[in-house]
């Protein structure tokens, strides 16, 4: 069941109404569950099982960790189980696939068939969101939630269920002890949230994607300008795409009185590496940080280790995004870049240079970026990267009308975060926004939508 | 060592996002229930008061829009205007012509391909053939391609007509279960459903019509809401039936609304072929013809009628037949049978019919005329008494004294 579908307002008004009517009594939370399992047994029912299965072991390892104090035992039996499951379904085909050319290349024998399981949808987020359930339990940080249907709610709420933001059991599990009554403000900041998504994902998102399939279904027709084009649409694809998801998620939740968090803050005006990841995927980012680039040392080592700590987290971070080496380079293109650009930093260099030129020196290093995390393999990068020593002319495979809404985008981004902001933030400007997307999207002919691209993540 | 600004961890404790080392449920503590104003966060931030301003401003556009449309792309249809077959799913034009069509004064004869006129120029259609022989009084052409009873009752209802119209009934329609929506011979049939937005979405759906709940809201608010119905005017009229990203793609160079021009889409003045009398093949055909008790074409059709009637608009139904060449003579019967059960039912509604006689010997295939056949159609209802009257009656409907407009 998909945000910008009919079928999920129809569902979110049931699931509003029947939340408001229960919402202080001992069926909310059951509703609350139940709408989420429906919500994700639309995929397919077979998936529930899974999610079911990752609450019950989560749930029972903290009881374990509770009741017989050998922690370290039932972390381990929760991470096994998490991250063997998501192993085994994600990275299954992958790992076996790499092996079988491995084999070949050495005249080895050749490894089993990979078995070609469909990835069900989300499992990367709903499986890091219970991880962090009993890793913060194992710490100390959090209480134990002895409410098995609380505990089910939090891994499996609907909102940011399949794409995040990958919510905290600190923040989410308190909202859903609490269940505050919900305001008229809570109405208008979910539907502000919900139509700011709905437009990024059916006018602009969904709009560009036709432009980059084209261009990137086969790399060596194109040249330079061409591949530069479509990643530029690409980068404000995947933000559009993503980041509208999020947005939706949040207006979601508000409207039924949860808050979820901020998952991105204008990355395309980001000026440093590390500040583009304090605005993209901010969930993400900082479930790496806390579980993985901390446990690892973070900055309270010395240089080379904090240089390993920065690639291993950003690795991992590649990694998570699917099973493919693109995204193990992406990745690494990032590790390397926050590495390479530390000594500046710290000698102050970097602060020293004109905004403009770190502005256009980061936005550059994110697109190449975007070129290896969109390419299909290694070999169509090894294509875009050829093309982009052919030019034939200015390439028209960019719209001017999609240009100029991404400006348009981007411009009232920048201007929020300047001394105008209290000028686009006024109502008669937000209230006319509001107006042109509802009438864009009402009467303006789009394409078919399609699903988001994180959830194949 | 000091957090350095290429840490993520320090970024993000900058940027004010909770840090691992917050104490239990600091977040819940950090997320006090906001404002929209305040949110940061949010692009357009809107409280509740502004809500409501932006949701009558967005109704009062959405109302205006179309109107609006009506008069930048003036509609002054021709004697013998057709809606095109690449705008036979443009509902808005269609009940645009229709609303001019009452206005005129004219006879809407509505129905499928047999009354747009597959196989004839729009000047030798029924309608046109009609309106030569009412000493030219506007007789219009109201037939959709592909509109079979079941969504000529879903068309009605979305832009009912408010004049007696002429109604013809293609018997084509029941002459087998897939035809008549009651069975899927492959599943590829499910892709070549006509006008799949005009059937019956949530009560009694023919059994070969089976849409997913999305469809079927989707389909919905297509029939609901006007709006939709616009949107889909502007890309089958103004973007040659692309949505806008599509032509935008096209036409790299171009600005949006540069896709959007002041012309109706104008019907083609060609037929299709055959325009002469199909030759037998020298096989017998059979169908497998529908009861029409169980027929969902034939119990729609009855009802679409009746609704007319209902409303002040007094149809006359023309029952037409079929090509006879090469069918058996029971095959015949029945196709007799049908068409003079219908004829009788709707007597009792006190609804006129006259079954077609002539133009059988004059068909581009099984259930289209040739033009030839049309003026067969149009001689054989001037000449009918029953016809004579209707005619007589409708220009004393109520329904014309006041055109809803």
């Amino acid at each position: 069941m998909l945000f910008h579908t009919w079928t999920f307002a129809f569902f979110f008004l049931i699931v509003w109404i029947g939340y408001v009517l229960m919402r202080r009594g001992p069926l909310a939370l059951p509703w609350l569950l139940a709408a989420s399992y429906l919500f994700y047994g639309a995929w397919r029912p077979a998936y529930l099982l899974l999610i079911v299965y990752s609450t019950l072991v989560d749930y029972v390892a903290v009881e374990g960790m509770a009741r017989t104090g050998r922690r370290g035992l039932w972390l381990s039996l929760s991470l096994i189980n998490n991250l063997g499951l998501l192993g085994l379904l994600k990275y299954g085909d992958f790992v076996i696939g790499n092996l079988d050319s491995l084999c070949v290349a050495l005249g080895l024998p050749r490894p089993p068939s990979p078995p070609g399981w469909e990835l069900p949808v989300g499992i990367s987020f709903y499986t890091f969101q219970s991880l962090s359930y009993t890793i913060d339990f194992w710490r100390g940080r959090i209480p134990r939630e002895s409410n098995l249907i609380r505990f089910a709610t939090y891994v499996a709420f609907f909102p940011q269920l399949v794409a995040g933001p990958i919510e905290r059991c600190s923040s989410l599990l308190p909202q859903l002890v609490e269940r505050r009554p919900i305001r008229v403000d809570d109405l208008a900041c979910g539907a502000s949230w919900f139509l700011v998504g709905l437009f990024k994902k059916l006018a602009l998102a969904d709009q560009l994607g036709a432009v980059v399939d084209r261009v990137y279904a086969d790399p060596s027709r194109c040249d330079g300008p061409t591949v530069i084009a479509a990643t530029f649409a690409f980068a404000w694809q995947i933000y559009f795409d993503f980041s509208g998801y999020s947005d939706m998620a949040r207006g979601a939740a508000r409207a039924i009185g949860f808050d979820l968090m901020v998952n991105f803050r204008h990355p395309y005006l980001a000026t440093g590496l590390a500040d583009f990841w304090a605005r993209w995927h901010i969930s993400l980012s900082q479930w790496f940080r806390d579980y993985l680039y901390v446990p690892l040392g973070g900055n309270r080592v010395g240089a080379v280790r904090w240089s390993v700590n920065i690639l291993v987290t950003f690795l991992a971070s590649g990694l998570w995004h699917g099973p493919a080496w693109t995204f193990v380079l992406w990745g690494a293109w990032h590790g390397i870049g926050l590495v390479a650009l530390r000594p500046l930093e710290r000698r102050g260099i970097w602060n020293r240079v004109p905004v403009a030129l770190r502005f256009g020196l980061v936005q550059t290093f994110v697109l190449i970026g975007w070129s290896m995390f969109r390419a299909g393999s290694t070999a169509d990068l090894i294509e875009l990267v050829r093309a982009c020593g052919r030019w034939e002319g200015i390439p028209d495979v960019l719209p001017l009308g999609s240009l100029l809404m991404i400006l348009a985008v981007w411009l009232h981004q920048g201007l929020s975060e300047s001394r105008w902001s209290r000028l686009v933030r006024h109502p008669l400007v937000a209230g006319s926004l509001a107006v042109g997307m509802i009438v864009y999207l009402a009467v303006v002919p789009l394409a078919g939508s399609s699903a988001f691209i994180y959830f194949q993540f | 060592m000091n957090a350095s600004s290429s840490d993520p961890s320090a970024s993000l404790s900058r940027a004010g996002m909770p840090h691992a080392d917050s104490p239990i449920h600091a977040d819940a503590v950090a997320h006090p229930t906001r404002l929209p104003a305040d949110d940061p966060s949010i692009a357009i931030p809107l409280g509740p008061r502004a809500w409501i301003v932006v949701t009558l401003v967005t109704l009062v556009m959405l109302t205006i829009l179309p109107r609006a449309n009506e008069w930048r792309e003036p509609f002054r249809p021709s004697d013998h205007w057709r809606q095109p077959t690449e705008a036979a799913e443009d509902y808005w034009q269609f009940r645009r012509f229709e609303r001019q069509v009452v206005r005129d004064g004219a006879i809407p004869v509505l129905g499928d391909s047999a009354v747009w006129g597959l196989y004839a120029k729009p000047s030798e259609t029924l309608s046109a053939e009609l309106s030569r022989r009412l000493d030219g009084r506007p007789v219009a052409n109201l037939g959709v391609q592909g509109l079979s009873p079941l969504t000529l009752e879903g068309l009605q209802s979305l832009a009912p007509c408010d004049s007696p119209p002429l109604l013809l009934f293609n018997p084509i329609w029941m002459t087998s279960p897939r035809r008549d929506l009651a069975a899927i011979a492959e599943t590829s049939d499910l892709a070549r459903l006509n006008h799949v937005t005009l059937l019956p979405q949530w009560f009694d759906l023919p059994p070969a019509y089976a849409p997913t709940l999305e469809e079927r809201l989707s389909r919905s608010a297509d029939r609901t809401l006007t709006i939709r119905q616009f949107s889909q005017h502007l890309r089958i009229d103004d973007l040659g039936g692309r949505d806008l990203p599509s032509w935008l793609r096209e036409h790299p160079r171009a600005l949006p609304w540069q896709g959007f021009d002041d012309r109706v889409l104008a019907p083609a003045d060609e037929p299709g072929e055959p325009v002469r009398r199909r030759v037998p093949s020298g096989r017998e055909t059979t169908y497998d013809w529908m009861e029409p008790e169980e027929s969902n074409q034939y119990r729609a059709f009855v009802r679409t009628a009746q609704r007319l009637s209902d409303r002040g608009a007094l149809p006359f139904v023309v029952v037409a037949r079929l090509d006879p060449t090469g069918r058996s003579e029971s095959c015949l019967e029945q196709e007799r049978k049908i068409g003079e059960r219908l004829r009788s039912e709707l007597a009792a509604r006190g609804i006129p019919s006259l079954r077609l006689e002539s133009g059988v010997d004059k068909m581009a295939d099984a259930s289209h005329p040739t033009p030839d056949g049309y003026r067969s159609w149009a001689d054989e209802l001037i000449a009918s008494t029953e016809f004579g009257r209707w005619l007589a009656s409708r220009s004393s409907s109520p329904s014309l004294r006041s055109p809803r407009l």
